[in-house]
């Protein structure tokens, strides 16, 4: 037997090691919600596959839904000035690029909560809409101190659109695009019974093709205390 | 049989998805485990998989694929959780669970595992999810480059260099551990 058999042979017992089994927990927690979750239509998932040409239709199809997911909320809470607004929530504009559009919770989204974490950081994870939005934003402990304006990090698909920033500390490392071109800044307020997270940032969006510039996002997220 | 349930989950019926993810879910497990080695970001990496599949298969034009496009769907979903680990390990400190990591008497007899764990730890998520996809589902070349979306050649010269820095980090280790281990088989 030669020697690379020998070692790949290693390397083969070793990856097979390990469980080959997912806990009841992850079946259920994965699977109850599927019923509850919206899929999105076909030709929309077939205009996405053709990429750009799509984007101004996307973008026209997101502000109907905007319109629209405006009209059943004022429908839901009774209209508009002084109603209840559900939380976690949030408002999210991309100024260009694949995603371009304006972009919010929505009430039947498949997942939409908030972590405030024994660090001080806090998370707000989001999956649902139509177009679909699945949205990881880290808000770190430091984000609240004069000096941690950057203390933010965010992964988000928006429609057709993919694009996300580090912390500043790990911007430079960021493989998808030349080191620096992400800036993010978060502003937080806090309220009794809430808090909310204004954050300005331009970043690359991985699907807009190489030499595109980076993008405006400007989200807005609240949660609860 | 299974082309008939992907064709009804694409219609929209949530009992045909849920007996085709039951059926998968504990390989989607195995897979995503293997790349990401952690147990939640492999969860993370599963759910994520299977709610995509769930959303998009409408947009499946052909059932019969509909395992490779699961696993093109999870494989993205390892990637998203690698750079998702990395990003959140740079802002709240996540401390890496090495001791969730399972053993076996087979891994433990063979080389040194926590050398062969920061060996295969140093890959990137691309360079892991091709050595699994050869080495733990058995894939062809072919198969691994249209599964993670890249030319053949590409995929090779993954599993090449992963297999290198892997076969390295082997040979470094101990002879008497590595004749052991020769003479296991």
């Amino acid at each position: 037997m030669n020697e690379n058999q020998r070692t790949d042979d290693i390397v083969r017992a070793w990856i097979r090691s390990g469980p080959e089994q997912a806990s009841f927990d992850l079946v259920e927690r994965t699977l109850r919600p599927v019923p509850l979750m919206r899929q999105r239509r076909s030709w929309r998932i077939a205009l996405e596959r053709w990429g750009r040409p799509a984007t101004a239709g996307a973008a026209a199809v997101a502000v109907i839904a905007v319109i629209l997911v405006g009209i059943g909320s004022i429908a839901r809470f009774g209209g508009v000035g002084g109603q209840p607004v559900s939380v976690p929530n949030f408002s999210l504009t991309l100024a260009d690029g694949p995603g371009a559009g304006v972009y919010t919770a929505d009430t039947t989204s498949t997942l939409n909560q908030c972590s405030h974490a024994a660090d001080g950081s806090w998370r707000y994870l989001y999956v649902g809409g139509d177009p679909s939005v699945n949205l990881d934003l880290v808000i770190g402990p430091r984000a609240g101190q004069p000096d941690g304006s950057s203390n933010v990090a965010l992964e988000l698909d928006a429609g057709p659109g993919y694009l996300r920033f580090d912390p500043s500390d790990i911007r430079g490392g960021d493989p998808s695009g030349p080191a620096g071109q992400s800036t993010a800044h978060v502003e937080v307020r806090p309220s009794a019974s809430t808090t909310t997270f204004v954050i300005h940032a331009t970043t690359l969006d991985d699907r807009a093709g190489d030499g595109a510039p980076p993008y405006q996002v400007d989200l807005t997220a609240t949660c609860r205390n | 049989m299974d082309d008939e349930l992907v064709a009804r989950a694409a219609r929209g019926d949530a009992n045909a998805f849920d007996a085709l993810a039951r059926d998968r879910i504990d390989r989607l497990f195995a897979i995503a485990f293997r790349i990401l080695r952690d147990h939640h970001d492999a969860e993370d990496a599963v759910q994520h998989a299977l709610w995509t599949a769930w959303s998009d298969l409408p947009g499946l034009r052909d059932p019969a694929r509909f395992d490779a496009w699961l696993y093109r769907l999870l494989i993205r979903a390892c990637y998203r959780a690698g750079h998702s680990r990395r990003r959140r390990a740079a802002i709240v400190s996540i401390v890496p669970e090495m001791d969730d990591l399972p053993g076996t008497a087979i891994a433990d007899a063979i080389v040194d595992r926590d050398a062969l764990e920061r060996a295969f730890a140093s890959l990137s998520t691309e360079h892991r999810a091709v050595v699994v996809l050869h080495h733990y589902l058995g894939l062809g070349l072919d198969e691994i480059a249209a599964i993670v979306g890249v030319p053949h050649g590409t995929a090779r010269s993954r599993l090449h260099y992963a297999l290198m820095k892997l076969r390295t980090t082997i040979e470094a280790a101990e002879p008497a551990t590595l004749t052991a281990a020769g003479s296991g088989r």
